[in-house]
């Protein structure tokens, strides 16, 4: 009767429509009821061909898919397409355009880490403070909309600049909410981000280590939680980064092992306070002058290949783009850091409870459609 | 460090004949496929680069041959280079660096799905973007959309075919 009894692994499904998968995304578990043995990630669900609508949509048409790619932060997915074929024309840009350039990509990260870090708290069972940085999000969402009109996917920069002017009295509406947010923004850490509970959910769970990082190409707040420092806006500046005083946060052990969950949580807790910092700066600095530089109406860049990298909120985003001298693009490679941070799930989601795993997924801040373009 | 010196740091250590392949905006490094693991190992495990970061790979279809790129990162130099090599389309093989950067694995299965170029040594090659019965490589140039999927119709109409905008 007692080594009678036989227990079997079983295999469930999770999602795609699973509120803590952040998307369209499924998972297949082997599972002997709450540990994980096997999880394999079925992705794809998402995959609308972007790269393959890029060869018949014009250099300056495709702007506004950029949009899709990244829904949660498109300014800086415009961004990361403009600077790439920027530096494939050669096109210089203005620096007024420039500074807007980075206002409008700060605005847009802290928004994307909000939502990031809301949702991680949400995953974790903590609703409301999701709903307060939701709030603040709709703040900038409307700071974002006065200066091009639309909250959601912005098509706010072209191939050269910017395509609006910044409004009259925008820095001060601009300072005005960064004094707001600064103070509250402190208020909810105190509520989640140093809350006993939600650290003994985060902390020593999932933990990368630096050499496993590298090898997984996770970039941006994933790299650096695990304690590499590596910014493109710091290594290898673009813009008019290299004028503007930052740190690059990395993550510390804090209160687990070094690239835990929350170590990738509290680097982009960090980065928050550090946007806005550089949004002050950029303020009081930004001249008066062009917003647009000289592009001709039908762009084709010359026959070659060029991979361009931009720090977008989920990473170094690369465009590979291979042009073969036409008005489109002969190739265009979008690598995403949603897509090689989810390679890792099979690895990290052995022998860790189901619950555990959703802790994961929301650390490494995961956007779907930038996972399946 | 620039392109040429990795050049002659790789044809110093291996055996390899590589060479640089220019266009007007970069310098990349042409190598054989056949030469893949080799240089990639060199790359990886020399001191002086230490390529760490496989930080992309894809591939370009370009008339009978496809031409594939690596682009290596190193964290620890701030170096970046891209590695290129070309496959023909009627047999497209390369040996895959799976064992190399964890990375790899769904760059390749990526490829692999929207190319069909074939890795060797891929521990676990298969469609990831698109349905396991699907057909064809739609990033190929020569795709044609299909008329359908399972029992989904998306063949265009008489009167779609007749518009002319």
């Amino acid at each position: 009767m007692t080594s009678e009894l036989k227990t079997e692994h079983i295999t469930i499904n999770m999602g795609p429509q699973h509120p803590s998968t952040h998307g369209v995304i499924r998972f297949v578990i082997k599972t002997d009821g709450e540990i994980i043995h096997e999880c394999d990630p079925d992705v794809g669900y998402l995959h609308r061909g972007i790269e393959k609508i890029a060869e018949s949509v014009t250099w300056q048409g495709f702007v506004p898919f950029t949009d899709r790619v990244d829904y949660v932060a498109s300014m800086n997915a415009n961004w990361a397409y403009c600077l790439a074929v920027e530096k494939m024309l050669g096109t210089e840009v203005p620096e007024r355009a420039e500074y807007i350039r980075v206002i409008a990509g700060e605005l847009n990260r802290i928004s994307s880490h909000l939502v990031a870090i809301g949702a991680a708290d949400m995953d974790m069972g903590a609703i409301t403070p999701f709903v307060q940085f939701l709030r603040e999000r709709e703040y900038i969402n409307d700071l974002l909309e006065m200066i091009c009109g639309a909250r959601l996917t912005y098509n706010y920069y072209s191939i050269g600049g910017v395509n609006y002017d910044i409004p009259e009295g925008y820095s001060k509406k601009v300072t005005g909410f960064l004094d707001h947010f600064e103070v509250a923004v402190e208020q909810m850490h105190r509520l989640v981000t140093y809350n006993q509970i939600f650290i003994n959910r985060f902390a020593n769970v999932g933990a990368v280590s630096p050499e496993m990082a590298m090898d997984y190409n996770f970039v941006g707040p994933n790299l650096r939680g695990s304690g590499v420092k590596y910014d493109v806006r710091r290594n290898k500046p673009y813009s008019i980064y290299d004028k503007l005083d930052f740190e690059i946060p990395i993550g510390t052990a804090s209160v687990g092992t070094l690239g835990d969950c929350y170590d990738r949580y509290f680097v982009r807790v960090e980065e928050i306070r550090e946007s806005v910092k550089i949004l002050r700066q950029c303020l009081q600095q930004i001249p008066a002058g062009e917003i647009q530089g000289k592009v001709k109406n039908a762009i084709k860049p010359p026959v070659g290949h060029k991979y361009v990298r931009t720090e977008t909120p989920r990473g170094d985003t690369g465009y590979f783009i291979y042009s073969d001298g036409k008005t489109s693009p002969s190739r265009l490679k979008i690598r995403t850091g949603s897509f090689t941070g989810m390679s890792i799930i099979p690895e990290l989601a052995r022998n860790i409870f189901i619950a555990d795993l959703v802790a994961i997924i929301g650390s490494l801040d995961i956007v779907a459609p930038e996972l399946d373009r | 460090m620039n392109t040429t010196e990795i050049i002659d740091l790789i044809q110093k250590n291996t055996q390899v004949a590589v060479k640089a392949s220019e266009n007007c905006y970069d310098t990349s490094i042409l190598i054989e496929p056949k030469d893949v693991l080799p240089v990639m190992t060199f790359l990886k495990s020399s001191r002086d680069l230490s390529f760490k970061v496989l930080s992309s790979h894809t591939a370009v279809h370009d008339g009978n041959e496809f031409k594939l790129f690596w682009n290596l990162l190193s964290y620890e130099h701030n170096l970046e280079t891209t590695i290129e090599s070309s496959v023909p389309v009627s047999s497209p093989k390369v040996q895959s660096v799976c064992e190399l950067w964890k990375a790899a694995d769904w760059l390749e299965r990526e490829s692999y799905d929207l190319f069909g170029v074939e890795y060797i040594g891929h521990p676990d090659l298969r469609r990831i973007m698109l349905p396991e019965d699907w057909e064809g490589f739609p990033l190929r140039k020569d795709y044609q959309s299909p008329e359908g999927y399972q029992d989904i119709d998306n063949s265009r109409s008489e009167i779609d075919k007749r518009f002319k905008p």
